[in-house]
């Protein structure tokens, strides 16, 4: 089976690298630590949580920062070390099309990889709690392709806007927008917050709203590969002109 | 006349032969083969949050093996009902009874009764209250003639009575609760079962009111039980409770329009009876929560950074290599396994019973009321399980849906808010005794080396005794100590509780009373894993 090369050696780096192993390191550390802090057996007796279990509001916490790790390290707000830039892949003999699949498929992988890596942390509330931990099973289905999405467009970020500032600041907008704005629609437009949709597949199961959730944020990273691809195209046309 | 049947007429005839046939099947015409007959409280009145008897007599015609669940509304949001199993094994034209102790919160709704074999539900029965039939207390006659006791519907409060048949006597003194005097004109001692008999003796020792007309009506040779309790003319308090006879028939009519039997009935309900040191408020001095312990909480700590340390390593040594996926789901697997296993051990282990028992010594009968305040914690929720032994009836302290295993003797439920607290009653043989022989010298009998660290309390002083003062004490009047100087009595849970102890026997005035920590493992109820409960056992009795 042929794989895809960029994604092949984009994840290398972001598994092996020093960096990426800090910044692993540091996400679960903070999931740990979440975990322990929500030990005290008060804490799940709070109005607030009651309404909304603990296991949910962690699992709403590892969505968002799996979301943020994937997409700062694709658009290079994090920087791994022997990760390839678009501007890179654009020089290289690779079309246009791989490029954008492989920038796509490296960050549903690495936010796979996250999501799986915190498991063990949620299986601690889970059992402490008494709470199914089919909840991440569900929240999964949103989870990823939210996380994906702005993983490819991370990607995207990094070809098309060149100043770092520039591209951490519409980055963190696109952040905003999605976890805070999103959730402050009005129904039934707050189900495009990837916030509502775990807390309706966690809580309600896998419905009509929570799939068209998933595939509206899976067709944006497909629309974000496809714009990554252009790019490059218009990378590569202006190299030759 | 002919009647020609012809076309649609003579289709009719096999259909009408088939309804036929089936209308005189043995199954359309059998009786029903079970019937379920059931009375709740004392001659049907029910007073709010009171143990009511409930009474319930099945007949079946078929043998049942099965269980008889009682499911009496809960007052709280959602409805789920109290539920009590209790086993059922009928032969074949047979009848079994069983006699409950419920407490009925909502009375607008049904009491329900249902009978499974299996998973097949054989019968349904409701029965229903009504808020009419809730009273603030009972006056229960044992007469022949329902009549007499019409007086107390005009009466401050709502007070009624119930006139009762020797069958109608509860089996368990818990279910007086709601009787505020016991009144005995015409007895059959022969069908009074012994247990019956001991509930009315238990409840007046413990403060019951029993009022005995005409003594030469019954014949006494045959209930001795009632013949011990009488006294040889007028009144005599039997433990803390009272008996009086009437050597007339207050309830002949002359006697009742004299209003005989209106003065002497009301004449015993104001004699107000002995306050309970046991106060509801006991309940509140014992924990509601527990935090892990620091061991299970060091262990998932270690287990968590273990956790870390392990997949960075994973990842670097397996992240770039082939199959390195298949060893990191495999590792992420095998981890989540082990700490979700660790985490739901430490959740079950986290559960345990925390419980005050109060023995008011009944003196001189050898006895003592227990009342056990227990609280249920599971910080973390599920369920939980507490056996009841035997002699002991408990109930939760508020309204909860839990299950009532009468059989097993077993109390089961889940506390969603972390803790639930319930309430055991039960009577023991406690021979203690307490005398003043002297202005400053003190008797203690019985006992033995159950009782470690009394003291003796009189009006916010305490007199601290000594551990070996061997049964006589000569009492130093200058070490009476003041209660309420700070740090006196402590702040663990046997502190506060002989905190609001004292609070309680303060309104007894001019009393001194013994009271102190003694080891006996008879009082309150039991856990499945005792090893994380705690019980603080105290005994109280007045010194005479």
């Amino acid at each position: 089976m042929r794989v895809n090369p960029v994604f092949r050696s984009d994840l290398r780096h972001r598994l092996t690298s020093r960096k990426a192993a800090a910044m692993i390191t540091v996400y679960l550390a903070v999931l740990g630590a979440l975990a322990f802090l929500s030990l005290p057996p008060d804490l799940g007796r709070l109005d607030d949580l009651r309404q909304e279990s603990l296991l949910l509001a962690f699992i709403i916490v590892e969505t968002v920062l799996a979301a943020y790790l994937t997409s700062a390290t694709a658009s290079g707000e994090i920087v791994v070390e022997g990760e390839k830039t678009m501007w890179d892949l654009a020089a290289s003999p690779f079309p246009p099309g791989v490029i954008g699949r492989g920038k796509i498929l490296t960050g549903a992988t690495f936010a796979l990889l996250l999501m799986g890596l915190g498991t063990p942390f949620l299986a601690i509330l889970s059992g402490i709690r008494g709470e199914p931990l089919q909840a991440l099973a569900r929240a999964a289905v949103v989870a990823l392709p939210f996380a994906a999405a702005l993983g490819a467009l991370g990607a995207l970020y990094a070809g098309v806007f060149e100043s770092d500032f520039t591209r951490s600041f519409v980055h963190w907008l696109t952040l905003l927008v999605l976890v805070v704005g999103a959730t402050a629609l009005p129904a039934p437009w707050d189900t495009l917050s990837p916030v509502r949709l775990v807390m309706l597949a966690v809580r309600d199961g896998w419905g009509l709203r929570v799939f068209l959730g998933a595939a509206l944020y899976a067709a944006l990273a497909a629309a974000a590969g496809l714009a990554i691809s252009r790019r490059v195209d218009a990378i590569r046309g202006t190299a030759q002109e | 006349m002919t009647i020609r049947l012809q076309g649609h007429g003579l289709r009719a005839v096999p259909l009408l032969l088939v309804v036929g046939l089936l209308a005189l099947s043995p199954s359309a015409r059998a009786a029903p083969t079970m019937e379920v007959r059931a009375v709740i409280g004392m001659g049907g009145w029910i007073t709010p949050a009171e143990t009511a008897p409930l009474r319930i007599d099945v007949r079946s015609a078929s043998p049942v093996d099965g269980v008889l669940a009682v499911e009496v509304p809960s007052g709280i949001r959602g409805g789920a009902p109290v539920t009590h199993l209790v086993p059922l094994h009928v032969p074949a034209g047979g009848r079994q009874q069983a006699n409950l102790d419920v407490v009925v919160h909502d009375p607008r709704r049904p009491v329900v009764l249902v009978i499974r074999e299996g998973r097949v539900e054989r019968a349904r029965h409701e029965v229903r209250i009504g808020v009419g039939r809730v009273v603030d207390g009972v006056v229960a006659a044992l007469t022949q003639e329902a009549a007499g006791l019409e007086f107390l519907a005009a009466m401050e409060g709502k007070r009624r009575a119930a006139y009762l048949t020797e069958a109608d006597l509860p089996v368990r003194w818990q279910s007086y609760d709601g009787v505020d005097l016991l009144i005995v004109r015409d007895l059959e001692p022969r069908v009074v079962l012994s247990a019956q008999e001991r509930a009315v003796v238990e409840w007046i020792a413990q403060g019951g009111r029993l009022l005995v007309v005409a003594p030469h009506r019954l014949t006494l040779s045959e209930a001795r039980w009632l013949r011990d309790l009488l006294p040889p003319r007028g009144r005599r308090t039997y433990g803390r409770g009272v008996v009086e006879v009437a050597a007339e028939d207050l309830f002949a009519p002359d006697r009742r329009a004299r209003g005989d039997l209106r003065n002497q009935v009301l004449a015993l309900l104001d004699d107000a009876a002995t306050p309970s040191a046991a106060d509801p408020a006991l309940s509140t001095v014992l924990p509601s929560t527990r935090p892990l312990s620091g061991g299970t909480q060091l262990a998932l700590a270690f287990l968590s950074l273990l956790y870390v340390v392990a997949a960075r390593r994973l990842l670097h040594r397996c992240g770039a290599s082939r199959g390195g996926w298949i060893a990191m789901a495999a590792f992420v697997g095998v981890s989540t396994a082990v700490l979700h296993t660790f985490a739901a051990g430490a959740r079950t282990a986290a559960t345990s019973l925390s419980q005050l028992s109060i023995a008011e010594v009944l003196d001189p009968l050898g006895q003592a009321r227990v009342t056990t305040y227990a609280s249920i914690i599971a910080p973390y929720g599920g369920r939980f399980v507490v056996r009841v032994p035997d002699g002991v009836t408990a109930r939760t302290l508020t309204d909860a849906p839990v299950t009532y295993e009468e059989g097993r003797r077993e109390i089961r439920g889940s506390t969603p808010a972390g803790q639930i607290s319930l309430v055991a009653r039960q009577i023991v043989t406690f021979p203690l005794s307490a005398r003043r022989v002297g202005p400053d010298i003190l008797v203690v009998a019985g006992g033995g080396s159950r009782l470690q660290g009394l003291v003796l309390y009189r009006q916010r002083q305490l007199y601290r005794l000594p551990s070996d003062f061997g049964g006589m004490i000569r009492l130093d009047p200058s070490r009476w100590e003041p209660v309420d100087r700070p740090g006196t009595l402590g702040v663990d849970v046997a502190g506060r509780a002989m905190d609001l102890i004292f609070r309680q026997l303060d309104r007894t005035v001019d009393a001194t009373w013994l009271v102190g920590p003694i080891a006996d493992d008879r009082l309150g109820i039991r856990t499945e894993r005792p090893a994380g409960d705690d019980a603080v056992r105290l005994a109280v009795i007045e010194v005479r």
